[in-house]
This record gives C-alpha cells, sequence and structure tokens, in this order.
C-alpha cells in the first residue's frame, strides 16, 4: 500500500511539475502593447476576487508586474500584506517601488504607513510635505485623512508640540472653510490640541479644545478622559469625577479611539480608566 | 497513511500553481517555526487567520492582540526587566508567531531590520533578551471570529533607537 501510494505521489508531482505557474501566460516579450493591457485588465479582474496576501492573489501580482514593471498599483498591492502581517523589509522594498513609478498618487499613502504601521514620523512627514509639491493646490488625503490632519499627528509624535498645533489649525480651518462646519472634522483633532496643550499645563486652552471635540461627538470617551485630567490637575475635582464617569459610561460602550491593526497615540485601555478612577477615589 | 497522501497532494497542488508562495502571506509553518514549547497545538492548521480579522457584518467579532495592548507590553518591560540591557541597539526586531484559539502563543519566527528597514543582525543577547520575553508572556486575546475563537498570525515589534525601546508594535 505504501509503495504503491508512493508511486502514485511520484507520478503527481511530476504531472504538476510539467505545469507552468499560470498555464496561459504566453511569453511577455511577444506580447503587444494592447496585448499586456487586456492581460493585466483581465488580471485584476481575478486579483480583486481574490483574499488579501494569498498565494493566488500574489503570484496574480507577480504576472501583472511582469507584464508592466512600473505598475505601481501593483507594487502598492503587493506591499500591503506585508504592511499589515508585521514584514517591515518586505513592505519598504514593494512600497519603494510603488512610489517610484507614481510618487503623485502614493507618496501620501506611504506617509500614513510611516506613521501608523510605525510610528515612523520623520518619514512621514517628509511624505506628507513631499505630496504637498508633487499635488499642488490640493490638500492630498490618503485613507479620506487630510495630511495637514496627519503631519499634525506625527509631530505631535515627535513632541514638537508648536508645529503639530499649527498643522491640526490648518486642517481644522480647512475643514471648516471648504465641507461646511465643525461636523465634518474628526473630534480626534481637538483630542490631540487639547493633549498638547494639556501637556504644556495650558489647561483653559485644553478645555476649548477638548469641548469643541465634544461638540462633534459629545459621547468620545477620550474627550472626556482627558478632560477629567485637566480638571484634576487644576484641583476642581468634582468636576473630575463627573468627567471620568462619562468616560467610564462611553468606554464601556466602546466609543474610544482606535484604529485597526495598530495602538494609537495615547489610546485609552480599562487600565487607564481604572487608575483615573482609583487617583479620583471613585469606585470603578 | 490516507491524511499523509492526501495533505502531501494537496502540498503538490499549491507548490505546483504557486510555487513562489506555497503559503499565504504571514501563515508560519511548523516546519520553518521556532518552537519552544512541544506541546503547542493550532485548532486548526487549514484556517489561520490574521490577528486583525473581522468578518465585517458580525459586532461581537474581536481582533486578537495582547489584552491592553502594545502600552500593557511595554509597562510589563519596564517593570520586570528594570535593567534591559540593549546595548545601543537600533533597529526593528520583530518576532511573529501564532496565537492559538485557546489564547496561547507559539510557532515563532524572528524577523531584523536596522531602521531604515534594511535587514540587520541584532546582537544575539538583545535578541535573545527580548524573544525570552516575548515568548513568556501569558495575557493574549485569540481571535473571536463568526461565533468561533480562531488561530491567527500575530506579530510584536520592537522599535530600538540607541539601547532603547522607542516602541512596541502594531
Amino acid at each position: 500500500m505504501v509503495k504503491s501510494s508512493l508511486y502514485f505521489l511520484s507520478i503527481l508531482f511530476l504531472f504538476l511539475s510539467c505545469e507552468s505557474k499560470s498555464p496561459n501566460f504566453n511569453a511577455v516579450a511577444d506580447l503587444s502593447q494592447s496585448e499586456k493591457d487586456s492581460l493585466i485588465k483581465m488580471k485584476y479582474k481575478v486579483f480583486f476576487k481574490t483574499h488579501q496576501g494569498t498565494p493566488k492573489a500574489m503570484t496574480l501580482l507577480d504576472e501583472i508586474i511582469e507584464l508592466d514593471s512600473t505598475n505601481a498599483e501593483a507594487w502598492r498591492e503587493r506591499s500591503i500584506p506585508y504592511l499589515k502581517r508585521g514584514f517591515p523589509g518586505q513592505w519598504y522594498k514593494n512600497y519603494q517601488k510603488c512610489v517610484a513609478y507614481d510618487a503623485k498618487e502614493w507618496i501620501g499613502w506611504r506617509g500614513y504607513n510611516y506613521l501608523f504601521f510605525y510610528k515612523d514620523f520623520k518619514r512621514a512627514i517628509a511624505d506628507f510635505d513631499a505630496t504637498d509639491t508633487l499635488n499642488e493646490g490640493f490638500t492630498d488625503h490618503p485613507q479620506a485623512m487630510s495630511v495637514d490632519f496627519l503631519r499634525g499627528i506625527a509631530y505631535y509624535g515627535l513632541d514638537s508640540y508648536d508645529t503639530a498645533l499649527i498643522y491640526l489649525q490648518k486642517y481644522i480651518d480647512e475643514e471648516m472653510n471648504s465641507s461646511g462646519g465643525l461636523a465634518f472634522i474628526d473630534q480626534n483633532a481637538f483630542l490631540y490640541k487639547g493633549r498638547i496643550h494639556q501637556k504644556l499645563n495650558q489647561h483653559d486652552s485644553a478645555f476649548v479644545a477638548f469641548n469643541t471635540g465634544l461638540q462633534i461627538f459629545d459621547q468620545s470617551c477620550d474627550l472626556h478622559y482627558f478632560k477629567s485630567k485637566s480638571f484634576s490637575a487644576q484641583g476642581n475635582l468634582a468636576m473630575a469625577k463627573l468627567e471620568a464617569k462619562l468616560a467610564k459610561q462611553y468606554f464601556d460602550l466602546s466609543y474610544v479611539h482606535r484604529r485597526p491593526y495598530i495602538e494609537v497615540l495615547d489610546q485609552l485601555y480599562d487600565y487607564d480608566l481604572i487608575e483615573l478612577f482609583q487617583n479620583l477615589k471613585l469606585d470603578y | 497513511m490516507k491524511y499523509l497522501f492526501i495533505s502531501l497532494v494537496f502540498l503538490g497542488v499549491g507548490i505546483s500553481l504557486y510555487p513562489d508562495y506555497p503559503y499565504r502571506i504571514g501563515f508560519i509553518p511548523k516546519h520553518s517555526a521556532i518552537n519552544i514549547n512541544p506541546d503547542f497545538k493550532v485548532c486548526n492548521n487549514k484556517y489561520v487567520v490574521d490577528y486583525y480579522n473581522r468578518s465585517g457584518f458580525d459586532n461581537n467579532d474581536i481582533p486578537a492582540g495582547y489584552i491592553g495592548g502594545p502600552k500593557a507590553i511595554k509597562k510589563l518591560l519596564a517593570k520586570q526587566y528594570p535593567n534591559l540591557n540593549l546595548k545601543n541597539e537600533s533597529g526593528m526586531l520583530t518576532i511573529r508567531f501564532i496565537i492559538n484559539c485557546k489564547g496561547e502563543i507559539g510557532r515563532f519566527e524572528i524577523l531584523e531590520n536596522d531602521l531604515n528597514y534594511q535587514p540587520k543582525t541584532f546582537d544575539p543577547e538583545v535578541k535573545e533578551q527580548l524573544f525570552n520575553f516575548t515568548k513568556d508572556l501569558k495575557n493574549w486575546q485569540a481571535n473571536y471570529l463568526a461565533g468561533e475563537s480562531r488561530d491567527c498570525a500575530m506579530y510584536l515589534t520592537y522599535k530600538l533607537k540607541n539601547g532603547k525601546i522607542i516602541a512596541i508594535l502594531p
């Protein structure tokens, strides 16, 4: 039985190894440009139905790149599973190619990745500055976030508070003037503004920022939590306790600042709230 | 024998169709992993998801990770190893592993990069200290997806600059 199984397996492997990785894949050099274009289109169609990072998806991307080595989107797609799954070197290598072939489109996105996935604030800022130059007269929005907001966060990460405040305000002003008001602004821009003022012991300015954020979303655990901290720092324990209770109420409803994949700057966990309650002599 | 035979056939087909990618990106096969604990088992080797996977329609889904996040790991490291000697090292030491459906970790692999994302080799003692600390971490949330706890691939990247941990990712 064992012998016959092994014999069958050898035949099977011989048969399979004679197959090319993609049976209909012609020699690239013999194809005209329009043939290459339609093949790429076809392969993308299949690719978008695959799951990210699967052998089939990655092989399709390799084939697209073989047809067009300057296809920035394919290089980018190839980089993303490495980004999300903890391969800094592989992500970087692939994304460098993407930016090399279409910097205008993708350099802002690279900055976004540097910022959130690698907390590589300096490189993120360099990319956000570069996208300003490449996209003159237009504020780039990688992953639907203004590069000014992103730059504000990156400078905050570097503890460059003055510059962070400039960019956070720039983002806020731009949204106020273009999109029709406060409701269109991410409340976390006010969260980080408030945090900066708080760290600089400018608690009155911090309150202005936190309260503006709360006008956008009054159930933000983070805004209430840090507001409580500022009240506490000012010795107003009654208000500190009130805000701490609101923070917990909204934490329990999961209204807390999070992003998928990564931990954000100043992310709050239950132990932060427990500590706050202990400091304020409150029962958690 | 029957199962071995079927597995080999599947492996053969997979390798033949996608020779450059025998597994999905991020999967850690047992044969190439650092297997510290011989008792570590995944619950379903054919369905190992990623730590962040959610089904998108089930609000009860829970992504996997260290309970308390990287912030808690950083605090724990400072508490347990106040005199950690990272020897002026800089770079990103990534430890990848699987959290099984019971919240246990195993099948480790280590990736080493400098702060310019290029390959590098860390000082062996630095690597050993951070690896030993990681493998002993206990407080893991398994990925809970579509009504079941799943095995998933996870990673921690220790970002070092001049012998100091400046961030723990993701």
